[in-house]
């Protein structure tokens, strides 16, 4: 601006009180108005929906559910306060925060759709598939935390709304399967690619077609979660399971220690706060030379020196991670066996597979335990085999997605977990945040803490 | 742009420079002090009604060129009161002899941009503090130089650390979420008090993003910037507590304003002045170490590995080992000044080390300052001035962390019986931990510590760099001067420029450094900051014979504000080479700000009945980027009346005085937009929707505030009262919100506007009331022995008047195990709940709990008020002794209330090594087991939060003033010579002592007012001794 223009500005001040270089844009980040004021870019749609796969990766819950569920220890002598939560007083730390923020996104994203420019209608398909595929792992990621406690089914449209009802447990799976059923019309009515790019983690379902796969093995967690166990065997026709492919195969959360991304916090190469719970040495079963455990345990678990901390004996750590770009698993090819074996047995059906072969495709490969014959297997009751199936995804999903502590929740063993500290507890759900359950006049249920279980109460799992 | 603005603005007015008029003749005269007869040294001799003026010469002689005629000679001088005399058409010279002004009732304060009122009229109460009382002891804030010195005004600082870093609070709650540090403003320029991240969090790593990756926060102990200035070279500091002083600075005024004014040369020789420090400070109070008798002591607390490590009668006080030197400190100072009666300067230079306790720590500053003052002509005066400042300081790893690498949260969990010194070479251990001999070897904490602090304060370093220079000019033109109507205007501007670089750096050998697999971590930060800032006023002056004046004021602000920072932290360093090119994984974080405002004011001020009858009537309307309608004017209005009544019983000057004001708290920056910030998965471009959003119509906080009080001069002024009463409402609160995680933003940013039960809508609003007390006595003045006393006293009530319902505002530190603070109507905005435990303190009973309304019995439970943030009141009180050159003075300071929560101590209690973990210090008290008990599920008061309650003998200092006679015999141009032994913190009375450092210590620098203040593995505080020489020559 010249210096006469500065003097009239001033002095315009004094007699009309307004001057008009007054321009102070946002000079730390884009703002919303990018997506959802008049027509947004292809490009600024395409790197919001990318983001959608950071909150996935928020939604990773291994450490808390870890430690509910007797994975994992975290003593962290930075924060002694957080040790009780875990224990002693119920614990509030649930996926709910992440999954909302994150469902925001999609539906902006899912808004912007109408608006964009460049970008073909085949396409729109492909990201409103993606998009509502990840609602649904999301919500799903909620739910299988607060449990009987319910769950709001979205995010508002405005934030200052009154917040939504907090619906029950059935209310919240059928969501979620809607959304995972129309996330697959979309993508079945999609071009052949995606206009976005998909992370190395999800790059084997980086097309609708195979993204679909993604959906589906989602949908027969989904289901087996909810105790539909003849929905997900069929769900798993259509996933990606496939028992000649690896173990490994499936969809991850990628890091990287790129700037301005996130890395691996499981990552814990010293073993400063993070443990292993000791109970899977004593658990793990040997080979066939009778003296090695299960490779699942020596691959992912070390002997370190044995210390108190808090009343807890620690002597066991994880190298589950080996770096801090170390993929976490989403969900992957030895799961989907898993819950094949585990949808057949409970129904004792062999659909898609003896569960017998499932186990011991999975056991011996990951393992490295002898398998188990039919003359054994016979022999075992439906529980017997049941107990089976836990110890392979206790030991093939160790320190993943805490699904430990919610499979022992569904068979109602969650007493099973040793005591580790008298007076100790274990929690059947995660309370709703007090936050959203504050606005409302009405506490619903899963406001309120449920009694905590007495652990160590049956004899160990298997 | 501007700068040319001001350029062309400057020419403008040298055009108009008139010429004095003709028929002329010659005054002098001598003016002396009414009490001794010895001649007054410096003042001011102003031909009423001309801007003919002049100035004292040092023997209290002066020569006034006066038109001929008859004319009114107002001779003013610092500490005296000001006499008109009558000299008639044919005098040519005059005796004055000036009455002593013990209160300062004649000094001007500042009411506008470009106005003042002689303190006894003003109509608001502004305390002022004066050159002498700010140096009396080595500080290294001028924030310190005030504490206890001020009714109204909550200073404190956070801790040990040298360099700074304080918080100050003028009267009470002005915000829930928004600024509360006061506006400062130095010769009508607004300077930063930015506190800019040093980037410590990126090696401590207290907070993360993202999974594991650190940000700059506010837990780094950084130091807010007004600590840069000199205080040497302040003439004096006006303090404005509240709107109703303050309206005039608009929307940046809330929280007080304080004015500082420099030093100016005046006519005259050279006049010198230097001052050497030295001394040093040592720590005030230790945390202790638990001694272990036996090994299965030992083992009890520290599991097998305890047993096998232990050592019977080896005890190590770590504290002491680490912190237990004393940290030596020097300041040197010198300044000029003098000039002739068209041209005056003042020059000084600093230049001060202050050592730290801690190894390594230190803060140097070095300034330089030249305020020049130029007459053109009659009409016209020009100032400009201008400093150039270094820092540079060292602080250490403290306050949060959460790889154990601070020193006290290793110590907390490092057993005594091990050596856990550097051992060098030789076999010997290193003694002094700052200087540890070559090749020295630090024994590993684990599997206790994360970090061995004898290592971490040899190998880390935490330095920044300062370099920054405020400019400032002013022009004052008298357009027009006649005996009854004057007009000058005024340009005032400034700028404020600072560069502050820190660097963060520990090698990978550090222990810490080993836990993530990527050792060595060098953090860099740049921040850079200017500020500019303009105002232009016209001030109009009627004056009627009678004595009546009127004074308008219009004037116009412009301000621009720009600050930008940037960090980036570099991991896993090869070779372990500080550079960030030489680290495998590098995070680079920036932050900008943008602000520009412009305000526009307008004030009329009417002195009458023989100038003791003050009104004054104003208004600023402001604009700023940081609202969502950056062009929305916002209208502070202000009005005020003194009246001092006529000889009042045995006062000698009573006055009686009322005033409005209204000021704003504009939100912060960046508050108002939603953003979309872009990042990546492992190079993917990604953009996220942030948690937070605001309201489309935020706006700045309003606080309207009305004062009222008396001041009374007493005895034959031997003594003088102020007493205030106020009440302060503040409106339009910016709160964030936290809203339900369903909403899919976690916090909204907005001003408190709700609807209640009715329906209605409302707005967020809390009231502070507050009196304000201080009184100074002179019971003794003699010729040769004076004996000053003064004293201060005030309590603020903050009430929450409206507020939504079950409202927490969002904070780090608000844990429910450690109390947090519950926002409710009808409340005192600072109140502390608290799952209290019954029955697990001394002198518990049961009780009706007020959350079930049942009688809990002992031993249960109850989610109730534990306490208030804020103190119940303040105190200070200074006494000066002065007998002949001797001189004697001591400021004690008082905080009654308040509550502070120790972490430190729970960390302590939760491994087992407090030293009375086991046994308590006294009887009654609880041991480290039952603290622990306790706090870990509850919170119960005296277990995890105390009382900050506090007496402080603040300053002290004994000073002798050499005989002049006896040093002129040596010395003969000598104006004094003045030794002197000052100490500042140097006893602290507190019961906080027995389990924390001290109850100032606050460990988030930017804390809220409504925030707990938490002690957290902080800088020890110490307490200084410095001897100094003054010489004036």
């Amino acid at each position: 601006m010249r210096a006469y223009q500065m003097a009239a500005c001033l002095g315009l001040s004094l007699v009309l009180g307004g001057c008009t270089d007054l321009d102070a844009p946002n000079q730390n980040a884009g703002t919303l108005n990018e997506l959802e004021s008049g027509t947004p870019s292809r490009a600024a749609v395409n790197t919001a929906t990318q983001g959608l796969l950071a909150g996935v990766r928020g939604a990773n819950r291994a450490l808390v559910l870890g430690i509910l569920g007797r994975e994992a220890y975290s003593l962290d002598v930075s924060n002694p306060q957080n040790t009780p939560q875990f224990y002693t007083v119920q614990n509030q730390l649930t996926a709910y925060w992440g999954a909302y923020v994150n469902n925001k996104q999609a539906d902006i994203v899912l808004k912007a759709l109408d608006n964009v420019v460049g970008m073909t209608d085949g396409e729109k398909e492909g990201i409103r598939g993606f998009a509502k595929t990840l609602k649904a792992y999301l919500l799903f990621s909620v739910i299988r935390e607060t449990d009987v406690g319910g769950a709001t089914l979205d995010a508002l449209d405005d934030p200052t709304d009154p917040p939504p009802a907090i619906v029950s447990k059935d209310e919240v799976y059928t969501q979620i399967l809607a959304w995972l059923d129309e996330a697959q019309t979309h993508l079945q009515t999609s071009g052949a690619a995606f206009p976005f790019t998909m992370t190395a983690g999800f790059s084997s379902f980086n097309t609708p077609t195979t993204f679909l796969q993604f959906n589906r093995a989602l949908r027969a967690k989904v289901n087996l979660t909810w105790a539909k166990y003849a929905d997900a065997l069929t769900d798993l026709q259509g996933s990606f399971l496939d028992p000649s492919k690896a173990m490994s195969f499936g969809a991850y959360n990628t890091y990287s220690t790129l700037s301005g991304d996130a890395q691996n916090g499981l990552f814990d190469p010293t073993a400063r706060q993070r443990y292993a719970h000791g109970s899977y040495a004593t658990d793990a079963k040997l080979k066939a030379d009778g003296v090695t455990k299960d490779d699942r345990f020596t691959s992912k678990i070390y002997a370190i020196a044995r210390f108190n901390r808090y009343g807890f004996d620690v002597a066991w750590a994880f190298k589950r991670y080996p770096s801090n770009t170390e993929p976490i698993p989403v969900i992957k090819n030895e799961e989907l066996i898993l819950i094949r074996a585990e949808a057949n047995i409970a129904l004792g059906t062999t659909t898609g597979a003896d569960p017998r072969d499932d186990i011991n495709a999975v056991r011996t490969s990951s393992g490295g335990l002898p398998a188990i014959g039919v003359a054994t297997w016979v022999l075992l009751t439906a529980t017997q085999r049941r107990d089976t199936l836990l110890y392979e995804k206790r030991y093939s999903l160790m320190y993943e997605n805490g699904d430990r502590w919610v499979d022992l929740r569904r068979y109602g063993l969650l007493p099973r977990v040793p005591q580790d500290r008298a007076g100790d507890l274990v929690w059947p759900n995660l309370r709703i945040p007090v936050n959203e359950c504050v606005p409302r006049g009405s506490q619903p249920a899963g406001c309120t803490a449920l009694p905590g279980l007495t652990p160590g109460q049956q004899p160990p799992a298997p | 742009m501007t700068y040319r603005f001001v350029l062309s603005a400057a020419t403008l007015l040298f055009l108009g420079i008139g010429s004095a008029s003709a028929q002329t003749r010659t005054i002098t005269g001598t003016v002396t002090d009414a009490s001794n007869n010895e001649p007054v040294g410096t003042g001011r001799v102003l031909v009423q009604g001309t801007v003919i003026a002049t100035t004292l010469r040092e023997d209290g002689m002066f020569s006034i060129t006066a038109p001929q005629r008859d004319v009114v000679l107002a001779i003013q001088s610092v500490g005296f009161k000001r006499r008109d005399v009558a000299v008639s058409a044919g005098q040519s010279s005059v005796q004055v002899s000036l009455q002593r002004d013990y209160f300062d009732l004649e000094a001007v304060v500042v009411t506008g941009q470009a106005s003042s009122v002689a303190r006894k009229n003003l109509a608001n109460s502004v305390a002022t503090v004066t050159a002498e009382e700010l140096t009396t002891t080595s500080t290294a804030s001028v924030e310190n130089a005030l504490q206890g010195k001020i009714a109204g005004a909550y200073i404190n600082q956070n801790n040990g650390a040298p360099g700074g870093g304080n918080i100050v609070r003028m009267r009470g709650v002005t915000s829930i979420i928004g600024a509360f540090q006061p506006l400062y403003v130095v010769d009508g320029v607004i300077v930063s008090n930015a506190e800019i991240g040093r980037g410590t969090n990126l090696v401590q790593r207290a907070f993360t993003s993202q999974g594991i990756v650190p940000t700059v926060d506010n837990q780094d102990n950084a130091v807010n910037r007004i600590a840069d200035l000199n205080p040497n070279d302040f003439e004096n500091v006006e303090v404005l507590k509240g709107a109703a002083a303050s309206a005039i600075y608009g929307s940046k005024a809330a929280n007080g304003v304080i004015l500082i004014t420099t030093k100016k040369g005046q006519a005259g020789a050279p006049r010198f002045t230097l001052m050497q420090r030295l001394g040093g400070s040592k720590i005030s109070n230790q945390y202790g170490t638990r001694c272990f008798n036996d090994v299965a002591e030992a083992a009890a607390t520290f599991g097998a590995q305890g047993a096998a490590d232990f050592q019977p009668g080896v005890c190590h006080d770590f504290e002491d080992e680490l912190y237990g030197r004393v940290a030596w400190g020097r300041e040197s100072a010198g300044s000029v000044s003098g000039g002739t009666e068209a041209t005056r300067y003042f020059s000084s230079v600093l230049v001060k080390h202050e050592g730290g306790i801690s190894p390594r720590s230190f803060a140097d500053k070095q300034t330089v300052r030249l305020n020049l003052d130029q007459n053109v002509g009659t009409r016209l005066r020009v100032s400009v001035g201008a400093d150039v400042i270094h820092i540079a300081n060292d602080r250490g790893l403290f306050n949060n962390e959460n790889n154990g690498s601070p020193s006290q949260a290793a110590m907390s969990s490092m057993p005594s019986f091990v050596d856990y010194r550097g051992i060098c070479p030789d076999g010997s251990r290193v003694t002094d931990p700052g200087k540890p001999c070559a090749g020295a070897t630090y024994p590993s904490t684990a599997p206790y510590a994360f970090s061995n602090p004898f290592q971490s304060v040899a190998l880390v370093t935490n330095k920044e760099s300062v370099w920054r220079t405020t400019f400032i000019g002013r022009v004052d033109w008298d357009l027009l001067s006649s005996s009854q109507h004057t007009v000058r205007l005024t340009a005032n501007g400034g700028g404020d420029v600072f560069t502050q670089k820190n660097q963060v750096y520990a090698p990978p050998e550090v222990q810490f450094e080993g836990l993530r697999g990527i050792p060595g971590s060098s953090a860099i930060g740049f921040g850079q900051s200017q500020n500019f800032n303009v105002n232009g006023n016209l001030v109009y002056t009627y004056r009627t014979p009678g004595g009546t004046s009127a004074t308008t004021q219009l004037g116009v602000q412009y301000e621009s504000a720009d600050l930008d920072r940037s960090n980036s932290l570099s991991n896993n360093l090869v070779g372990g080479q500080p550079n960030q090119g030489s680290g495998t994984i590098v995070t680079v974080q920036e932050y900008r700000e943008r602000i520009r405002d412009v305000g526009v004011f307008a004030q009329e001020e009417f002195l009458t009945l023989d100038e003791r009858l003050l009104l004054t009537a104003g208004a600023r309307a402001d604009q700023s980027t940081n609202n969502s309608d950056p062009e929305k004017l916002y209208l502070y209005p202000k009005a005020a009346a003194s009246y001092r009544v006529p000889e009042l019983a045995w006062f000698r000057d009573f006055k009686l005085r009322a005033a409005f004001g209204q000021s704003g708290n504009r939100p912060s920056y960046g508050q108002k937009f939603t953003n979309l910030t872009g990042a990546n998965i492992a190079g993917l471009p990604i953009s996220l929707v942030s948690n937070t959003t605001a309201a489309a119509d935020l706006r700045p906080e309003r606080q309207t505030e009305i004062e009222a009080g008396l001041d009374a001069t007493m005895f034959n002024e031997r003594a003088n009262l102020e007493v205030t009463v106020y009440r302060k409402d503040v409106k339009d609160l910016l709160l964030t919100r936290t809203l339900t995680p369903t909403a899919g933003f976690t916090t909204l940013v907005y001003n408190g506007v709700f609807q209640d039960s009715a329906g209605l809508e409302q707005s967020t609003s809390i009231r502070n009331r507050g009196l304000e007390v201080g009184l100074t006595v002179f019971p003794v003045q003699t010729r040769s022995f004076q004996w000053n006393v003064h004293g201060t006293f005030f309590m603020n009530r903050c009430t929450v008047l409206r507020v939504p319902a079950r409202f927490r505002p969002i904070s780090f530190f608000n844990f429910n195990q450690f109390g947090t603070t519950q926002i409710e109507q009808d409340s005192s905005c600072t109140q502390i709940f608290a799952n209290d435990s019954i029955g697990r303190l001394p002198g518990d009973a049961s009780f009706i709990c007020p959350a079930t309304g049942t009688t809990l019995p002992v031993g249960s439970i109850c989610n109730r008020k534990i306490g208030d943030n804020s103190p119940d009141w303040r105190a200070g009180l200074s006494n000066e002794l002065t007998y002949r050159g001797l001189r004697f003075y001591f400021l004690l300071d008082r905080q009654k209330g308040g509550l502070i929560v120790n972490f430190s101590r729970f960390t302590y209690d939760a491994v087992g090594t407090s030293s009375d973990q086991k046994v308590a210090k006294k009887p009654g008290d609880l041991t480290g087991d039952e603290r622990l008990d306790i706090s870990s599920n509850k919170t119960a008061l005296g277990a995890s939060t105390w009382d900050a309650s506090y007496l402080k003998l603040r300053e002290a200092m004994l000073s002798y003033e050499l005989p002049r006679s006896w040093v002129n015999r040596f010395w003969g141009s000598a104006r004094y010579v003045r030794l002197s032994l000052s100490g500042r913190n140097l006893i602290t009375w507190s019961k906080y002592k027995k389990v924390g450092y001290d109850p100032e210590v606050q460990q988030v620098a930017r804390s809220l007012a409504v925030e707990s203040t938490w002690e957290l593995w902080a800088y020890p505080p110490s307490r200084s001794v410095y001897f100094t020489v003054d010489l004036g020559f």
